[in-house]
């Protein structure tokens, strides 16, 4: 079971969706052994982001200082992140890791050693 | 292990985007905050010229002139205080490096670029809902501010560029009363 947050929850606890959430738009790519995810989380700083991988679960959530003086103009959205994904059973959860640099969080999901590419070698005789 | 579909590896469960700001053009609620305005002779005045610029603001062209439509626009926001206007930008993914921040009769104008792996078009891409690229904005600014002393911060993805309000409004100037 692969638990990774930069702030632990508590043992047992389920994070729980927010009232009231933004769902950051997100980009996902495969590589030959892992899947990168990138979602966009402007405001989030590393004390109020949580990554959590429960069993076949990536939970991504992120919280927002919201300003004193509420906004005269805003074309954005001041609420928390908070996005949910699937994960299949081919994904190693115990491997992922996860940066956050600038607003965007990258979370690197390896693929099981048993889905990888494996190069056969050819013998000659 | 069985050949799993690739594309369903990884399924976000919701796929709706983030939401976004209101429509440009669209007629934006400028809220009145109490007592907004009526702090100090003169509040009023600089209310209606901050009107007036939200107003620019919204009907403002995109971007720079002469840039193409695919650089994008970042969204905005700002607030005031007893002292100071501040503009917020929303730029994640974007190093300080990256961005380049002007004041001309136009506004502030903010320039930048992501250049993160995303520019890899390579990559065997799954789901792409983020903007990346080049991106330009002019944010047009009330009179009244002191545009040479502004603070600009840029920190986890969000740009904050502070302008100390002025004594005097531009092209004024104090007149001392002599004994």
């Amino acid at each position: 079971m692969g638990t990774m947050t930069t702030n632990p929850p508590a043992a047992s606890t389920r994070p729980e969706r927010p009232v009231r959430t933004i769902s950051p738009p997100v980009d996902i790519y495969e590589t030959e052994k892992t899947y990168v995810l990138l979602a966009d989380m402007p405001g989030v700083t590393p004390a109020g982001l949580e990554v959590v991988a429960e069993r076949d679960e990536l939970i991504v959530r992120g919280r927002v200082e919201r300003p004193a003086t509420a906004p005269d103009y805003q074309e954005f959205e001041l609420e928390d992140y908070y996005r949910a994904f699937r994960l299949t059973e081919d994904l190693d959860t115990d491997g992922i890791s996860a940066m956050l640099r600038d607003g965007v969080l990258r979370v690197e999901i390896p693929k099981s050693l048993g889905v990888q590419p494996k190069k056969i070698p050819v013998r000659t005789e | 292990m069985s050949i799993i579909d690739k594309v369903g590896a990884l399924l976000p469960w919701r796929r709706e985007r983030r939401e976004p700001g209101p429509a440009r053009g669209e007629a934006l609620a400028l809220r009145e905050p109490a007592g907004f305005g009526l702090r100090e002779p003169g509040g009023l005045a600089f209310r209606d010229d901050l009107d007036r610029w939200l107003q620019r603001l919204v009907e403002e062209p995109l971007g720079l002139p002469g840039f193409t439509s695919f650089v994008s626009t970042p969204p905005v926001g700002m607030h005031e205080t007893d002292d100071e206007v501040v503009v917020t930008v929303e730029v994640p993914g974007v190093s300080r490096d990256d961005l380049d921040l002007m004041i001309g009769s136009e506004g502030l104008v903010i320039r930048g670029e992501t250049r993160d792996e995303r520019e890899d078009k390579r990559r065997d891409y799954r789901l792409v809902q983020a903007r990346y690229g080049s991106f330009a904005r002019t944010v047009p600014l009330p009179p009244g501010l002191d545009v040479d002393h502004p603070t600009a911060r840029l920190k986890d993805g969000v740009l904050t560029v502070r302008f100390p309000k002025a004594d005097t409004r531009p092209g004024m100037r104090r007149v001392p009363i002599k004994h």
